[in-house]
């Protein structure tokens, strides 16, 4: 048994060795990984970071990045995998060779084993191919030489040992027995596409579990256990550590290679080994019994006589005929049916899942539902567009029917015309089970708006057209390369290389088949002004489709020789009338909606590609960088008259800015910074002065004056622009101004003097332009940079003017107070003022809007007016809304200061972007975040209510307290508004609903982390990191709330508002803030400021030990071992433990049942003073204690909060 | 409308594939009206004749004329004509004999659906699949899918049917069925038999060819080739050690085992010596005395060179 066990095992080892395909999967999977190597290596320009996370510093050879390589790279080498593994015995009878094998004297166990190590050998080393690649890659000379770790051969085979031998033992087990067990080559390639897609929405499923151990478990591929195992390392950790043997990962791969014998064991024992084995193949019929017929002659023959009259009209029925029966032959199928059911499951999984934020969803809305059903099912559409494509090129092949297809009298265009037209009469039936799908997730989530035109539009009107393009696209390929499962992998490949155009240079839509500037739908616009570029740019495709098409078509193989050569000399016969002149017509449209989109997109419209965008930004700074920070008068007064046409997608400025000399020293000239899109109709000084640069290029305008401006001097600067929107641009279509939901900010105005944000800001950016690198933000104690807040450098505090005027069925809107509202010539104006100076930070926006009002009266008797202007329909949460802004005056005119204004109003605008923004008293906020949540009692948080209350919390924090543009900036107005927001969520929905938000905030914050581009800085040098300033924000304000209490922290704040609110240049920083709240902080705490605010500070807290006694007295003994940890991590995440000396919770938990539902109810929670390392505890408690640990309320950061209490257990 | 004497003319036909393989030599065949058989070894050039007849691929040179229709530049019209049967095809499992054959009378351009109807059904009678038309084709026994495949050659009014080796693998009662369907329907057209077994060709073939290596041997009436041969085979039994002997001796054309003995057949104008003793020839013995002298003439050929 045993050499015979080697001899069958070196037969296919040598067998596999000389066939092609062996050489060509290989090959395949050093290419993937060679591009995805060079890539990650920066060679296609910016470079990405595999993984869970993009951003970070991570190498492209560190262990974290090979690991990752070689892990997803395999999953789709799972294709190969199937037809390597598949394939050993299941040959044996497509040859019919088997009657051969199973009359010589082996054994089963030998044949079969024998079999599958050699394929299990020679298909390993096909997979070796992917560290091959990866380290060639690392030598190619187009890496960044900084990307780059020094070469460690382990990392490369560590990845194997644990991840890749033991999937491709498993998955080969797999697709060895379908092979071997059903015998059917379409059994086992469809099992291959089945297990993708399974794996595929398993994936997604797991990653909603919440049970992280169960989630590494299932997966069998071990990435769920991978991703657990390294989700918070640092760029510092994952640039040096290998995978570890956690206990996830062991567990996973330990299970799935019991599983993988069992499934060995299963193939062993069900396969006959005998010539009369028919094997088991799935849906195969029976064979008609053999029926004896009698043989009767019957005598003469008479042909049935028939007419056939051959004409166009005729083959055009033979069209229709032939289409129904290709759409028939194609739906009907199973393997269809089978990824059809899969991809509905994976929908409604979807569906369920739709819009989840901060655990709670919003309702259903057709764009919605479109967007993510039509999404995810669109990698099922484009399985069966490939994976049918083949099928139906190859259809009468396959059969071994093509002979006599191929000499039956039909012209030539009719097989490939037909399958091409069943193929897109399936997507149709595709996209109706979309709908289908949609249409009962909205019912099952109590949503009956369904918006059918919605639905038709955004399916049929846009996904279909996507389709079919690549379906003329598949076919070509299949047609071309004329071998089924090489065409298969071209579309792959295909949609890869899609990926890497862009990265290559090659960003204009023209040149990108099936492109299109992109098309997006708002409820307040609906799909807007997109609609007639997508139309021009779809005729374009289409046009080049159909070019294609007669291509594919005139090299449709018929006959039986088929190599490229031959139909190419064939085509030339086919180059009928007919033909030439379709292919004439289709090229003469593509010539001329190509010249048209052309004349738009780079004549109307400037066109550049991301390289001449950051090279003009480098040009800009090495211009004009001598005039920065010359003194600059600043703005003091706005007054404009705004036209706005939203039909026409136009609109101007009308006025002046008063510009006033705050300097000790007189200026001579105003440098002007005007938006290239602007029509500069008038630009004025109302003093003589010259215009000396008129840089069109760069946009920079200086006027000199022919007095200079003394001191204390005020001019005014007059100006009329312009903005038009001409025809459509490649890509970033503006929609700022549309034809409903208008949101244009100041920064369409001109900006006064050299502007440093338009600077390149990646220091490698920067080196490729030679320039010199640059802080990303000003120190936090710069005090030239604290004369500018960050809201602009060229004013303070401003006072408002402004008229606007909209079309008739619109109301436009801007910071201030309604002062008059009059209708003229068919339009709407309105002049708003404000009362009191604002930042320079002010928006306008027009719509039609519906409009909810109410009051909100202070304790001191002062009214503030709130008001919301909604898009009618979006009525949904209107009221939380406004319980919000009220809950939140009262908190903050309570704990903070006054509302300096007497209205406070919410604007829709569209979903765009999906954000909310404060503006002085007024509030715009996108229609997709709040306006269409689904707020269910109970469950999850409450978005709305928090986003509106954090808004209006700008309205202090970022509106009365400004910093300085320096680092720490974003601590005062973010973290400042996220504290604000929490505690009035905590006085509206209680502890329980801050604990679920906090859990999010902490998992955002250390997911945050680990994907920084730059480096971590502590909450005091913030940046704009998001990451930081709120997640980590909201962490360090609510630890400091307990420990401080939230009165003494408030008044704090108070204090620090009142020194600072409303105060000119210079502005204030973190430094000041924290000195207020070091004042309030007894000294036994003061390191706690340092580590929350000055450091990065991790705690590695956890339960060792928690036991129980019941004492005779019926109270408890509890006996707690706890064990602390402290580490202070740098910008790169590099960690030191630090020694620990500090004051933690220590607390124990009863149960109690409060509205049917147990909760946790704390019996003994206090501070202790903690050392490094374990700390014992005993209490006697009261009551029957149920869970005991440090740190219980989750206070401190760490990685692990689920290890800080555990369960009591008794002892006698 | 029909020429009824429409004559397969073809000329000169040569093709050689691109591994090199000359399938066709310069092919010269007149096939008038009824049933032509085309003789061969496998790997003669038969499929490739028929499959350059029946539109599926084209020759390097030569033309392929019927009637005055010039195939290979009118393949449409040749299609329109035409009723082929491939040495192997398939089918789709899951679609019944009626349906298949309905949908292959659309492609053929029947278009009125009653007479393909009535088409369908008189071919399924004819064929004897009547009984069960409504079965899916994958269910079928090769014997039915053969004649499922004559049917659907014969839709339409074809005036040139091609069969290639229609025959392989059937029964003898199936066979001979299929025999009496096939000369039934090359009363009034052009019907090509290809076949490597003589007796078919002896059984139904007014005409005949041999082909070999690409080139055609022979051919003529089956009949007038017989006489042109006889009294020149002879037969002797003989031991079979002795075969080696005999084969450089005489010009052994076949040889076969009977009754222990075997049995050698001799080419040769005169008697070859006492023991042989002259036999009626049949069509088998011009077969293999035609292909016993291409060899023989390459054997020299190759000789020489």
């Amino acid at each position: 048994m045993n050499t015979m066990f080697k001899e069958i095992l070196l037969f296919e080892f040598r067998y596999r060795l000389k066939r092609p395909a062996t050489y060509i999967y290989s090959g395949l999977l050093f290419l993937m990984s060679f591009l995805t190597m060079l890539g990650l290596g920066g060679a296609f320009g910016e470079s990405f970071v595999l993984g869970d996370d993009s951003g970070g510093k991570v190498l492209a050879n560190s262990p974290y990045q090979i690991n990752w390589i070689i892990t997803l790279l395999s999953w789709y080498g799972l294709l190969i995998t199937c037809s390597m593994m598949g394939t050993p015995v299941f040959r044996d009878f497509e040859y019919r060779i088997h009657p051969l094998f199973y009359t010589t004297p082996i054994s089963k166990a030998g044949y079969l084993f024998g079999r599958f190590s050699g394929s299990f050998l020679i298909t390993l080393l096909v997979f070796m191919g992917l560290a091959a690649g990866a380290f060639l890659a690392t030598l190619m000379p187009w890496v960044e030489a900084e990307k780059l770790a020094p070469f460690n051969l382990l990392w490369y085979l560590q990845p194997y040992l644990i991840i890749v031998i033991p999937n491709l033992f498993f998955t080969g087990a797999v697709f060895f027995g379908l092979g071997t067990l059903t015998r059917s080559g379409l059994s086992l390639y469809v099992g291959g596409i089945i297990f993708l897609l399974l794996y595929v929405m398993a994936s997604s499923l797991i990653s909603d579990l919440d049970n992280e151990m169960i989630a590494s478990l299932i997966d069998p591929m071990g990435s769920a256990a991978i991703y657990y195992t390294q989700r918070y390392w640092t760029s510092a950790e994952r640039n040096l550590l290998m995978l570890p043997f956690s206990d996830q990962l062991v567990l996973n791969r330990t299970l799935w290679l019991a599983i993988s014998l069992a499934i060995l064991a299963f193939c062993y024992n069900r396969f006959n080994f005998s010539f009369a084995n028919a094997g088991r193949k799935f849906f195969r019929k029976q064979s008609m019994a053999h029926t004896t017929e009698e043989i009767k002659l019957t005598g003469h023959i008479a042909l049935p006589s028939v007419t056939q009259p051959f004409s166009f009209k005729s083959s055009l029925k033979q069209y229709f005929h032939l289409t129904k029966m290709e759409f028939k032959g194609t739906v009907r199928s199973i393997y269809f049916i089978a990824i059809v059911t899969a991809g509905t499951l994976f929908v409604f999984v979807m569906g369920a899942q739709l819009g989840k934020l901060y655990g709670t969803t919003v309702f259903p809305v057709t764009s919605a539902v479109i967007r993510v059903l039509g999404g995810s099912f669109g990698l099922f559409i484009f399985i069966i567009i490939i994976f049918y494509s083949g099928e139906l090129v190859w259809r009468e092949r396959d059969k071994r029917m093509n002979q006599i297809y191929d000499t039956l009298p039909v012209p030539n265009w009719l097989p490939f015309t037909s399958k091409l037209s069943a193929l897109m009469l399936v997507q149709v039936v595709l996209l109706l089970v979309v709908m289908l799908c949609g249409l009962i997730v909205q019912t099952f989530k109590g949503y009956y708006r369904y918006e059918l035109d919605v639905y038709f539009t955004g399916l049929f009107g846009i996904r279909l057209i996507e389709y079919c393009m690549l379906i003329v696209l598949a076919m070509l390929v299949q047609v071309v390369v004329n071998n089924k499962y090489l065409g298969h992998f071209i579309l792959v490949v295909y949609y890869l290389f899609n990926i890497f155009l862009e990265e290559l240079g090659w960003e204009h839509n023209l040149y990108s088949f099936n492109s299109d500037p992109g098309i997006t739908y708002s409820a307040m616009n609906g799909y807007g002004h997109f609609v007639g570029p997508f139309i021009v740019y779809k005729i374009y495709w289409a046009a080049f489709a159909l070019l294609l098409a007669v291509i594919t078509n005139m090299l449709w193989p018929r006959g039986t020789e088929t190599s490229l050569q031959r139909r190419f000399k064939l085509a030339r016969m086919q180059l009928t009338r007919s033909t030439v002149l379709i292919a004439a017509a289709a090229f003469t449209i593509f010539i001329l909606t190509g010249g048209f989109i052309f004349y738009n997109t780079n004549i109307l419209n400037v066109y550049r590609t991301s390289d001449q965008q950051e090279e003009r930004q480098a040009n800009y700074e090495k211009k004009y960088k001598k005039y920065d920070a010359i003194p600059q008068p600043r703005i003091t007064d706005v007054d404009l008259q705004v036209d706005i046409y939203p039909g026409e997608r136009t609109f101007s400025f009308k006025g002046h800015f008063w510009i006033k000399n705050k300097y000790g020293k007189p200026i001579d000239s105003v440098h002007l910074h005007i938006p290239e899109e602007a029509e500069i109709r008038q630009i004025t000084l109302n003093q003589p002065a010259r215009l000396v640069v008129k840089d069109e290029e760069f946009d920079y305008y200086i006027y000199k004056m022919a007095q200079p401006m003394r001191p204390g001097d005020s001019v005014r600067l007059n100006l009329d622009l312009l903005y038009e929107t001409k025809g459509f641009r490649n890509s970033g279509s503006n929609t700022d101004i549309v034809y409903n939901g208008t949101f244009i900010k100041n920064n369409y105005l001109p900006k006064i003097g050299y502007q440093p944000s338009f600077e390149l800001s990646h220091d490698h950016l920067r080196e490729k332009y030679g320039l010199p690198p640059k802080p990303y933000m000003a120190d936090v104690a710069d005090s030239a940079a604290r004369m500018n807040n960050y809201y602009s450098n060229h004013a303070d505090w401003i006072n408002f003017n402004a008229i606007i005027s909209t079309a008739s069925d619109q109301i436009a809107l801007a910071p201030g107070y309604l002062q008059k509202e009059w209708t003229a010539n068919g339009r709407r104006y309105f002049h708003y003022k404000m009362d009191a100076p604002i930042i320079n930070f002010y928006a306008f926006l027009s719509a039609d809007y519906a409009v909810k009002r109410d009051k909100w009266i202070g304790k001191d008797g002062k009214e503030v007016t709130i008001e919301i202007y909604y898009h009618p329909g979006h009525e949904y949460n209107l009221d939380r809304m406004i319980s919000s802004v009220k809950k939140s005056l009262d908190y903050f005119t309570a704990n903070f200061s006054p509302y300096p204004h007497r209205q406070l109003r919410i604007l829709e605008f569209p979903g765009y972007k999906s954000i909310a923004q404060s503006f002085p008293n007024t509030i715009p906020y996108s229609e997709s975040v709040g306006f269409i949540a689904d707020i269910e009692e109970d469950e999850g948080v409450d978005y709305p209510f928090y986003l509106t209350a954090h808004e209006v919390a700008h309205q202090w924090w970022g509106q009365q307290v400004v910093s300085g543009d320096v680092q720490g900036s974003r601590l005062m107005s973010e973290t400042l508004s996220q504290y604000s927001a929490l505690m009035v969520m905590k006085q509206e929905y209680g502890e329980e609903m801050m604990k679920k938000f906090l859990e999010y905030e902490l998992n955002l914050y250390l997911q945050g982390r680990t994907g920084e581009a730059r480096k971590e800085l502590p909450l005091y040098r913030v940046e704009n990191q998001d990451y930081i300033h709120y997640r980590k924000g909201s962490l360090v304000m609510h630890a400091l709330a307990d420990y401080l209490g939230e009165e003494k922290l408030n008044r704090a704040l108070q204090d620090y508002i009142k020194d600072v609110a409303f105060q000119q240049a210079p502005y204030t920083n973190s430094i000041e803030f924290l000195h207020f709240i070091r004042g309030v902080t007894p000294d036994s705490l003061q390191y706690l400021v340092t580590d929350m605010f000055e450091r990065i500070t991790l705690y590695e807290n956890k339960t060792i030990e928690a036991t129980y006694r019941k004492l005779e007295n019926d109270k408890y003994k509890v006996i707690l071992i706890v064990e602390a940890k402290k580490f202070y991590a740098d910008g790169q995440g590099v960690e030191t433990e630090a020694k620990l000396n500090d004051w933690i919770d220590i607390g124990i938990m009863a149960r109690e049942k409060v509205n049917g539902r147990w909760k946790d109810k704390p019996i003994y929670l206090e501070k202790h003073q903690l050392k490094s390392g374990v700390n014992k505890f005993d209490f006697i408690v009261i009551e029957e204690p149920e869970k005991a640990g440090i740190d219980p309320y989750h206070l401190l950061i760490d990685r692990n909060p689920d290890d800080n209490t555990k369960e009591l257990r008794a002892s006698e | 409308m029909k020429d009824p004497h429409k004559t397969l003319l073809v000329q000169n036909l040569s093709k050689t594939y691109s591994n090199g393989t000359k399938a066709l030599k310069n092919i010269n065949l007149t096939i008038p009206k009824g049933m032509f058989g085309l003789l061969g070894p496998n790997g003669a050039g038969k499929s490739s004749l028929m499959r350059t007849i029946a539109t599926l691929q084209e020759p390097d040179c030569g033309s392929i004329m019927l009637g005055d229709m010039d195939v290979l530049q009118q393949k449409e019209g040749m299609r329109r004509v035409l009723g082929y049967l491939p040495q192997e095809f398939g089918v789709y499992p899951n679609i019944s004999a009626e349906e298949m054959l309905g949908h292959f009378a659309v492609l053929k351009g029947i278009s009125n659906s009653r007479e393909r109807k009535e088409a369908v059904e008189a071919l399924l009678q004819q064929t004897n699949l009547y009984e069960v038309r409504k079965k899916n084709l994958g269910g079928y026994s090769g014997g039915m899918k053969q004649r499922f495949g004559i049917a659907q050659a014969l839709l339409g009014n074809p005036q040139l049917i091609i069969v290639d080796e229609p025959t392989a693998g059937l029964d003898p009662a199936e066979r001979n069925r299929f025999h009496n369907l096939l000369s039934e329907i090359s009363e009034n057209i052009i019907v090509i038999l290809s076949t490597h077994i003589v007796e078919d060709v002896t059984d139904l073939c007014r005409n005949f060819a041999i082909i070999n290596r690409g080139e055609v041997l022979l051919e003529g009436d089956p009949l007038q080739v017989i006489d042109s041969i006889d009294g020149r085979i002879w037969r002797k039994f003989i031991r079979k050690n002795e075969l080696e002997e005999h084969r450089l001796r005489y010009k052994v054309i076949s040889s076969r085992l009977y009754a222990g003995q075997t049995i050698i057949h001799v080419y040769s104008e005169a008697r070859p010596g006492q023991d042989f003793e002259a036999v009626a020839p049949v069509l088998e013995d011009v077969y293999f005395s035609k292909i016993y002298e291409a060899s023989s003439l390459q054997q020299e050929v190759s000789a020489m060179s």
